[in-house]
């Protein structure tokens, strides 16, 4: 289904319209669980903090002031809530390494995984995230997935925008690492 | 390779992007929307009659009950109201069987306290049901 701009629906709401709200959800409802999972590694969980976010969204959708984008906020409020929901703070800053963000170069393990067919390439892929942490994985989706600039990660989850960088650049390697790996376990 | 320009590959950010993220279950949207209430600015509710009619309840009886007391009572001032003895008198008439059978009641200890306690009880839930609801939030 294709969606409108967030803005088009939430002016409906702010109208009167409760019921365009309904399509933000389901907009954004996949990425909004995703997260809340991520994080809580409960599917009855994520999704009971998921419709939350998204109700306590409604609420003050009076006060979202356009600063930054919807969908931004709206991972901002379930991944605090999420967040609370574990008492604990999931994302521990990490101490900056320039040298792996400049010299670090991905061509080194890259060659390789673009010979295989496209479906192999996934199946690796998949493996290899399940080999990262929960964390990491949750900045994948952030970024990959919700098309969040490091920015607005940074405001999400409350990490400097190197320390964002620098993870994303560190499980990136790892995907790549841990492809290769793979393909040459099978290949022997 | 400039750092954006890897955080941007083409190759594994189009792997990472075709893979499925996790759904919630079916009914996710519609719990959702139950889950919602109006926006304080949208909410418009138009009182219909009948409510104002029913608001104006408990107000028509405190008013009736000062009246009756004001009625019954010995101020100089309320005398030139006209055939107050007579009214009392007649009221008086109307609740005797009433008083007779009250008399006949409360000569057990027993009832007497089922009477007080549930009378009390009786009295008190009038007087919630009466006021709270009408400035509950």
């Amino acid at each position: 289904m294709k969606y409108q701009d967030d803005n088009f629906y939430i002016e409906k709401v702010l109208n009167g319209d409760s019921s365009a709200y309904a399509a933000l959800v389901a907009k954004h409802k996949n990425l909004v669980f995703s997260i809340a999972l991520k994080i809580l590694n409960n599917r009855e969980d994520a999704e009971e903090v998921a419709q939350d976010a998204f109700v306590k969204a409604y609420q003050s959708l009076k006060s979202f002031e356009n600063k930054s984008k919807f969908s931004t906020w709206l991972y901002r409020i379930v991944y605090n809530a999420a967040v609370s929901h574990t008492r604990k703070r999931i994302l521990e800053t990490i101490p900056m390494d320039n040298y792996v963000i400049y010299n670090y170069s991905e061509e080194s393990v890259r060659p390789g995984i673009e010979e295989v067919d496209e479906n192999e390439q996934q199946a690796l892929l998949l493996k290899a995230t399940k080999n990262l942490s929960d964390e990491d994985n949750l900045l994948i989706t952030l970024f990959y997935h919700g098309n969040n600039s490091i920015e607005d990660i940074s405001s999400i989850t409350g990490l400097s925008a190197s320390n964002v960088k620098v993870r994303l650049h560190r499980i990136r390697k790892k995907l790549y690492n841990d492809m290769n790996a793979m393909m040459a376990q099978r290949l022997n | 390779m400039d750092t954006d320009e890897m955080l941007n590959d083409d190759f594994l950010a189009g792997l990472l992007r075709k893979m499925p993220l996790e759904s919630p279950s079916d009914g996710f949207i519609n719990k959702v929307m139950t889950g919602l209430e109006p926006l304080p600015s949208t909410m418009t509710h138009k009182r219909t009659f009948f409510e104002w009619l029913k608001s104006l309840i408990p107000y028509l009886g405190v008013g009736l009950i000062i009246a009756l007391i004001l009625y019954s009572s010995d101020i100089p001032n309320l005398n030139f109201i006209y055939g107050k003895e007579y009214f009392s008198g007649m009221l008086v008439k109307a609740f005797h069987p009433f008083w007779i059978s009250m008399k006949v009641l409360l000569s057990s200890r027993l009832i007497t306290y089922f009477l007080l306690i549930s009378v009390s009880a009786g009295f008190l839930f009038i007087i919630d049901k009466l006021f709270s609801r009408r400035f509950a939030l």
